[in-house]
Formats: C-alpha cells, structure tokens, sequence
C-alpha cells in the first residue's frame, strides 16, 4: 500500500459515503453513483475528480448513444397511447361502437388509434363498426413499456429502440457521461488517506482533535490580501522631521496663529506701505474681524523707520498709516512670527524656530495653492554675520541630507544682504530657502541691538520634490486610501545622502 | 519678481559678451537668466533694483564686475530749455517732473525695450501707476517748450489718445479706451482730471495715456520724460532711474534738465545728484562675517559703480548714483561688497555655539495622541484652513458672528478659517464611502473671532464610520486617548449640537482641562451629505496642554 493521501473534507465525506452505502468497486456514471449515494451529481463529478488527481478514483468522460422522448412521447405516457384510449372508450361503450361515434372521443387520433389497435389484435372494425377482441387490462401498449424503461435509465435493445423510432417516440441523442471507477473497495481507500484542512482552529487545539488532521500546503508566492490600518500622515510627518533637525540645531520651537497685524506681517519687517504686495491682489485680508490693537510701544518706532529712517538710514520717506498697519490679514510669512519673538528682545546667543501656515492670494492648481506651510528660524550669536548664516544653512541642508546645495544672492524687503538657497534634486537645482541678516532699521525698531540672522522655506515644494509628489494638492488628499498606502520614504529622515 | 525679456543679439550686443557669459555674470547681479522656450532671454530681475530693468542699466552693472568700468558713471547735465509750469492745485496727483535726453535713437527692438523698462517700473515702483505714472514723448514732436500741467473738466479736453484713429474727450477716454477702464479712476477729481500740455496741445493725460502727437517710434532720436505722482521722492526716484537708464543708451551721456515751476517753488531736476554715505568697514566685516580693510572695501565699492574712498582704517566715504535708489542704509552697501566678492567665494562658518533645541511642549502631547490613534486603526489627514463659510455654521454649529472671514477670498469655499473640523470630516466620510470601515483623525488649529480678538484652539477631529457607528464607538476612542494619555475624564454630560443625536451626544472635560464634544451623526445630517454609513464623530480641544508660544515682549 502506497504513503498516505491528505485529502480535504468534501473529498473525505465522498469516500466514506461510498463506504457506508456499500458501494463495491466497479464502473458508475456520475448519475447513477449520486442517486445510489443521495447527493447531488454535480457534487459528485467535481470531488471525483479531485479524488481522481490524486490516484484514489477514475474518471473518465465517455460518450454514448441515446435516446430522448419526443413531446407526443410524453404526453401518450401522461394521458394514453391512442389505442389504449379506444380499447378504454369501447368499454364504456359496451365492447361495439360505430366508427362515427368514437370520433366525439378521439378526435384526429381515431384514425392511429384504430389501426394501431387492428396490428394488435384488440380491436376488429368491419362494415364502420369497431368490435373490442381483448379486456381492457390486458390493453397495455409495449411501447409505453419500452418509454418507461426509459425514463428510468435503463438501456433500450436495437430493436425495442427501432420500434419506438418508427413512432417518432424517440430522438437519438449523443451523451456526455462521466464515469467514475472505484479501484478498490472503499473502505480500503478510507485507509489510505487523511484528511487536511485549511487553518486550526482554537476548537480543534483545544479538543485534541487536530490528530485527525494535516494542514493543506499553500501557494506560498500567492498574493495577500491588503491590510487595513491606521496610519500616520506622511506630510504631517515629514513637517515633524524638519522640527525634529531644527531641534537638533539647537533650535527653541515658537508658535502663533496666522491672523496677523499688517503691521507684524509688513511694517516692523520695514516693508513700506505701498509695497505692491501689500495689496488683495496678494494679500488675504480679513472682513471678519477686521482690525487689531497695534502694539503701542513700538508703533512710534516703526513709523519713523519708515518715514525718516532710523539707525543711519534715510527710510522710505512717505506718510506711514497706522491704519493701515493695524488691519488684520492672514500672515503671507512666518517671519511675522519672528518678528513677534524679536520684539521681546530676547538676550544671545539665541535661536528660535517656527512653522507654521502661510497664505498668498494664489488660485489653486497643480503647482500653488492659497496656503501652505513655512519653517522659519532666526539666530544670534557672537560673530553672527552672512557667513555664519551660510553655515547654519549648509548644515540644515545637509542633515537634511543634501549633499549639493548652493547661495546665491537674492533680494527680501526685510534682510540685507540677503541669499537664497539652492538644492540639487534629482538633476534639478530647486530653489528652496530665502535668507539674510535682518535689516537694521527694523532690529532698531524693535529695540533690539545685535545682528539677527533669518532664513524661511516652503515646506510642501520640498516635500514633493523628496515624496515625488507631482500635484501639490496631493499633500492635503482626501483620498484616504492614498494616505494609507503610500509607501513611506524613510531614509528620507536619515539624513545620509539623499 | 519682474521678468524682463530681451533677444540674444541685444544681449550679447549691449553686454558685449558671448550669451553664456552675459547670463553668467547677470547670475552675479542677482539676476535669474534663462532662455525662454521661444529663444528670448528672460531676466529675473529683484524688485529693488528698476535700475536693472533695462540692459543698459544690467551692462552697467557688468562693465564694474568685468573690470571695464570703476566708480561713478558720469552723465553731463545741461539745460534743456523746457519749462513745466503747475497750475493751480492739482491736489489728486501734485507732483510732476521732466527730463530730456538725447541721441537715444529708438529702433524698433528698442521701441519693445523701452515701453518693458516703462511698465515695469509702473508695476514695481509706480504701484500700476498710483504712485507714479511715466509718459515717454518724442521730444522733436513737442509743440512748444512750455509745458503746462494742471486739472481740466474732463468732457471739454479733446485730443487723439495714442493708438487710437480718433479725437474725442478725455471722458470718452475714460470710458471707453482700455487704459481708461484700467487706469481712469486713479487721479480723476469730479469731472476734473489732471492734463499735461505742451503748448495749447494734450500731450498726456496722467496717468492714463499718452496723446497720438508725440508718439515715440522707430526713428524717434530725443526723447522727453514726464513722471507725475502721489509721493514726491518716489516721482524723483523714478525719474532717475529712467534718466540715466536712457542715457546710457545715447553716446554723448546727456541729460537735459527741466525747470518745473510750482507757486509755492521752482525745482530744476533730474540734477543726478549722488548721494553721500559713510560706510564701517568693522560693521561691513561684521555683518559679511569676513575681514575686510577699508581699501579692500572701496574696491569692492569701485567695481559696484560708486565712488568709494578710505578715509581711514575703518571709514569709507561713499557716493551712491542717484538711480541707486535701492541704497539707503550703509548695510546696501554691505550687500554691494558681497555682490562683488560673490556668494560663492564666501565659504560658510559653522556656528560655534552649542545650544539647547526644544520643542513646544503640546508637540509632544500631540506626537503621543497621534502614535495612538494610529494604533487603534485611524488613519492622519491633512486638510486646507481656509473652508466654506456656511458649512462651518450648519453643520459645525458656529455661530456665524464668531467666523473669521476674508475679505478677498478666492471663491465661496474659502472664504473662512475653519473654526471647527467637524464639516471637513463629514465631507471626508462622504467621499470614502468605498472603504468601510472609515476611521481618520486631524489635528489642526482652529479659529473664532470674539470680543477680545482671533483665539485660537488646538483641536483633534476623529470621525468613525462604519456599518455600525454609535456614540460607544467614538466613545470609547476618546476615553482610551485620555486615559492612555495619563489623563482622566472628569466631567460628562449631555449635550446639543445641531449634527449630533440628541441624547447621543456629550461634552467632557479631562483633569488637564482637555475639552471634547462627541456623539453620532444626525441622519438628516448623513443624507444630506450623501453618506449612506452611520457615522460617529468628536472634536477634541486641547488648547490647556498648550504653552504660550511666542515669547511676548
């Protein structure tokens, strides 16, 4: 006897019900096996083959000739072979009846009824009388026999098949029939197999009964389903990896809201007035509310830098507002909160961070968006002057991981001189921090008299350029299954060569 | 940023460099070049530079860099023989001043150089002409050497604005001509508008538009400036930059000069005067972080186009041009050595301190808070600020006096700060009806105007959407936070929002002072927004774990 076959459940059942119901071996088709077996043919065939795959069964398709009932077949049988019907007719009638009187009860058959039942020898007709030979028990047709036979699936002979042909009873048919063989007695299969399953169960632990069973193998290259899971953000992320390298530079993380005096946004950055940016065309102003109270120490300042000039400068030289300063908008820079720090004049060596969001009167697409987020940071220290700015900024950029970064010079209202950064991404040089020494007209506003070093950058066009995200709406997606599946760059936040 | 744009040839030929090298060196100017796509030269040129505006003014610029030229261009100034006389008040735009400048001979690249030069100064300096507006006349089409400028009823004046066939009255020009619709309300008085004449004829209707008969074309040889304007230094400013931007184009370098007579005083400009200023060489190494000797700065100086002389060890004396008009500090000059040096030749310095990095505390809170949310399944979203007005009010239940509003906003559907996330959410839960269940979380900052100005709140929105979603559900979310947390519900009581079940919904409050609303979503509320899913929500204000963030002075 040959190893032990793992079989599933439904093939075991087959096994055992052909056991049970005492099936020896042998030929069955499929039909005949379920009806011995009670159970559907279908189910049958398609665990007979399973069983076949694995040498316990046979099964083999084999076509045959057949015969099918015609439609008069069917109904001769359900209501009477017309002859069979005179024979009955004639009886009531008292055993004689004229030609012309059985037409009311037979119809257009009278006349196969009639001849059929003369070749049989039931019936005599002369002179248009019919006259009944035999008792109406004994009038039983040997077709409806052979139909009969039939039906219950038994073979017809050559000629039985001829006889019901010649009456167009039968149709020949061909015939798809699945045979399966029974190699052995069953009980003898049962032996040889086992019976797998696809997982334990804590029922089958806990009772013990996982003996019974082996464990099926698996495809183990097939595809898994998809996880569903809670997931962190990875925009949000990637804005708490630019704090955490802040942090690491020794950074002190502010904070403020982006409702904004004009006057912490523009005028204590010395940006005049009429500076064209200063307008609804760039700038989101407030309907709701829309003015704040100006700081009172330091308005009288401000207004002299720009109207005469303060610290050796000679100003913008106009008619400064202090409404116009003190109209709320929504912050176009976080150096508006640098500013704020400033103002309290913090003692150096200092450096403080922000991010926070910003927004800009930009209609939405592909490449802009009304709002977005800036990290901004300022630095004082003995020696603070553009160079050391430069350095503070390489090491930004590199514990960022650039490797190829550049300066060059550029222009802010509110520093000078000032520089702007570069990267190298992917082949591209990308634009990405603005920086410079704080003007001193608004360090002298604010009181503050040591030199301050200040640098700002857009986060979500660096985020994209490292995410390869080509759509900036992309960042702020709705598309919750976009979120949960995107693939996290974590070497991004390593900080070795991107 | 102004974009100017130039054909090579010009370029190369103003320049007198090969292109690669001129975009080089313009690199150095702070100018961002580029070839276009259409083959032109596309400067970026910084705001505070209108000098810059035209190639003539960037060769400038180059000639120092390139060793050609050092110190002070120098323009000759003499009389033109034209007078502007003011008369009356012209009180909606007082100021105006004239120059003339010869030999600049305009062909018809230049003709497109010199109307960009105009209209990037309108756009930079000029405010798109509320401060400043500039007319640009052929000056051999003057009638007459006196000018007048003053107010006239607009439906009596009539003349032939530039580029157009017809006469009509300076109303129709307002009405009906495009710089008109454009620009017809900035100086108009009433029924009065500013005029300038030359003679008994409309030369120009500030800051509107020129007239047909002085119109500047190929073949114009002497050119005649106005700049009218609100703000006198900026009138003078730009007259200067315009002045010698012109000038450098013409070979003699001459400038003529205008009398402009006002009642209460005469001024003869553009007189070109430079400006001087001391420079620190101690403060000019100290902000570059480079040692510099006060010859060594002069150089520097020298090549940028100014006068500069030691004075001794530590004192430059400095003559700033006129058109510099961007140099008004001495640490301008400070950025005119490092132009010169070059950015690149400044190596960066590592800053020498150790200091200690923190971040805000609530950050941490926040790190924690998210860390769990993920772990119970829920997935961070992040979202615009700026939301639909009307949302925030009927489903998030402000009230609408307490909304921050723009006054400009791009479209209805952000015209607000969001002063909650509930309305974001449920649109959220709309649009990901596919994946059930649907569990996301936000954290952002909210914002209610009120009587003591804008307040912002810290707030976590969770929303839980799902088969089956009741108050249990979100419930037990947020107990688990507080409680993992290392906080404790304190206080629960039911509570009233007009998208949460009545009798399904609370308000708490965690012995740290943390603030929450949580409950399941109306039905009423769910069809509106098409979601088929019962939903639970909270909003979480975490306001109290926050420390005051900007240090206040």
């Amino acid at each position: 006897m040959g190893s032990v076959v793992p079989v599933s459940e439904s093939e075991y059942r087959l096994l055992r019900l052909l056991a049970e119901k005492g099936v020896g071996r042998g030929r069955y088709s499929s039909e005949e096996l379920a009806r011995l077996l009670g159970v559907d043919r279908s189910w049958v065939e398609a665990v007979a083959r399973l069983l076949a795959s694995k040498g316990l069964l046979r099964v083999v398709e084999e076509e045959r000739t057949g015969y099918r009932l015609t439609d008069e077949a069917r109904r001769y049988l359900s209501e009477g072979f017309p002859e069979e019907r005179l024979v009955r007719v004639l009886a009531e009638k008292g055993g004689r009846a004229p030609l012309g009187e059985l037409r009311g009860a037979l119809g257009e058959e009278l006349q196969v009824a009639v001849s059929n039942a003369a070749r049989k020898g039931w019936v005599r007709v002369s002179g248009g009388v019919a006259e009944l030979r035999v008792g109406p028990e004994e009038a039983r047709a040997e077709e409806r026999r052979l139909l009969e036979k039939l039906v219950r699936g038994e073979e017809l002979g050559e000629d039985e098949a001829r006889l019901l042909r010649r009456r167009r009873l039968v149709e020949r048919v061909r015939e798809r029939e699945t045979v399966v063989e029974v190699p052995e007695d069953p009980g003898r299969l049962l032996e040889r197999v086992r019976v797998e399953i696809g997982a334990l169960t804590h029922e089958l632990l806990a009772s013990g009964e996982w003996r019974r069973y082996s464990l099926r193998r698996y495809n183990v290259a097939a595809e898994p389903p998809r996880l569903r899971i809670g997931r962190l953000n990875f925009f949000a992320e990637f804005i708490e990896h630019i704090r955490d390298v802040m942090k690491e530079m020794g950074f002190v993380e502010v904070e403020a809201p982006p409702v904004e005096l004009e006057f912490w946004n523009y005028d204590v950055l010395f940006q005049p007035q009429y500076h064209p940016a200063r307008s609804p065309r760039d700038t989101f102003y407030l309907a709701q509310p829309e003015k704040g109270a100006l700081p009172e120490g330091l308005v009288e300042r401000v207004r002299r830098a720009h109207e005469e000039g303060l610290a050796g400068s000679i100003g913008w030289r106009y008619r400064w507002s202090p409404e116009q300063a003190a109209r709320l908008i929504l912050r176009s820079h976080t150096t508006a909160v640098s500013a704020r720090v400033l103002a309290s004049r913090p003692t150096p060596p200092f450096r403080y961070f922000t991010i926070g969001r910003v927004y800009r009167v930009e209609k939405i697409d592909a490449k802009h968006l009304p709002e977005f987020h800036q990290v901004d940071g300022i630095a004082s220290e003995e020696g603070m002057g553009l160079r050391m700015l430069l350095g503070i900024l390489a090491e930004f950029l590199e514990r960022l991981g650039f490797r190829e970064y550049r300066f060059r010079p550029a222009y802010f209202p509110f520093t000078e001189p000032s520089v702007e950064g570069y990267v190298r991404i992917k082949g591209q040089w990308m634009e990405v921090l603005g920086a410079g020494m704080f003007r001193p007209e608004m360090l002298q506003a604010l009181g503050v008299d040591y030199p301050v070093a200040a640098w700002g950058m857009g986060i979500e066009r660096l985020a994209m350029a490292l995410y390869g995200v080509n759509d900036i709406r992309d960042l702020y997606s709705r598309d919750v299954g976009s979120i949960e599946e995107r693939p996290v760059r974590w070497w991004i936040y390593a900080g070795s060569p991107l | 940023m102004p974009v100017l744009r130039f054909s090579p040839g010009r370029v190369e030929e103003v320049l007198r460099l090969p292109l690669e090298e001129a975009l080089r060196v313009a690199e150095r100017l702070k100018i961002e070049a580029e070839i276009a796509s259409d083959g032109m030269v596309e400067f970026e040129v910084e705001v505070d530079r209108p000098d810059m505006f035209c190639l003539e003014g960037i060769a400038r610029q180059a000639d120092g860099l390139l060793g050609r030229a050092r110190g002070l261009p120098k323009y000759e100034l003499r009389d033109s023989g034209y007078t502007v006389r003011v008369e009356g008040d012209v009180a909606v735009r007082p100021y105006i001043l004239a120059a003339v400048v010869w030999s600049v001979n305009v062909d018809d690249e230049y003709l497109r150089e010199l109307i960009q030069f105009q209209e990037k100064l309108h756009l930079s300096l000029g405010g798109d002409r509320r401060y400043v507006a500039i007319g640009i006349h052929d000056l051999d089409k003057l009638p007459s050497r006196t000018l007048y400028y003053r107010l006239e009823p607009i439906d009596v004046v009539r003349f032939t604005p530039l580029g157009h066939g017809e006469e009509m009255s300076l109303g129709e020009v307002l009405e009906r001509t495009e710089q008109g619709a454009k620009y017809g309300r900035i100086a108009l008085s009433g029924r009065m508008h500013p005029v300038l004449y030359s003679g008994d004829t409309v030369i120009s209707v500030p800051p509107v538009i020129n007239a047909e008969v002085t119109r500047v074309e190929p073949g114009t040889r002497n050119i005649f400036i106005d700049v009218t304007g609100t703000n006198k230094r900026l009138v003078r400013d730009t007259l200067y930059v315009l002045a010698a931007g012109l000038a450098e184009r013409s070979k003699e370098k001459t400038i003529g000069l205008v009398k402009v007579e006002r009642p209460e005083e005469t001024i003869t400009e553009p007189r070109m005067e430079p400006r001087g200023m001391s420079l620190e060489t101690r403060y000019a190494s100290a902000m570059l972080g480079a040692r510099l000797t006060a010859e060594e700065a002069a150089a520097h100086l020298e090549r940028m186009r100014f006068d500069a002389r030691p004075v001794d060890e530590n004192l430059v004396a400095v003559k700033v041009p006129a058109y510099r008009i961007d140099i008004i500090h001495p640490v301008d000059l400070v950025e005119e050595i490092m132009l010169s040096i070059g950015v690149d030749n400044l190596a960066p310095e590592p800053p020498r301190m150790m200091l200690r990095g923190r971040l805000l505390r609530h950050r941490y809170w926040e790190r924690e808070a998210r860390k769990l949310l993920a772990g119970m399944g829920f997935v961070e979203v992040v979202s615009y600020s700026l939301v639909d007005c009307g949302k925030q009010v009927s489903i998030g239940g402000v009230r609408p006096e307490e909304l921050v509003r723009l006054a400009n906003p791009l479209g209805p559907e952000t015209a607000c700060l969001r002063a909650t996330l509930i309305p974001q959410l449920l649109e959220l839960a709309a649009a990901n009806q596919h994946r059930i269940p649907l569990r996301v979380y936000e954290l952002a900052e909210t914002l209610r105007a009120g009587q003591a100005g804008v307040v912002a709140r810290k707030t976590l929105g969770i929303l839980v959407m799902n088969d089956k979603a009741g108050y249990e559900d979100i419930q037990a979310v947020v107990y688990t936070l507080v409680r993992l947390l290392g906080d404790e519900v304190t206080e629960i009581n039911e509570a009233s929002h007009p998208s949460l079940i009545e009798g399904r919904t609370a308000r708490l409050r965690t012995r740290s002072g943390i603030k929450a609303i949580l409950g399941e979503v109306k039905p009423q509320v769910l069809e509106k927004l098409g979601i088929t899913y019962p939903v639970a929500l909270a909003e979480v204000d975490y306001t109290s774990i926050a420390e005051n963030a900007v240090p206040r002075p």
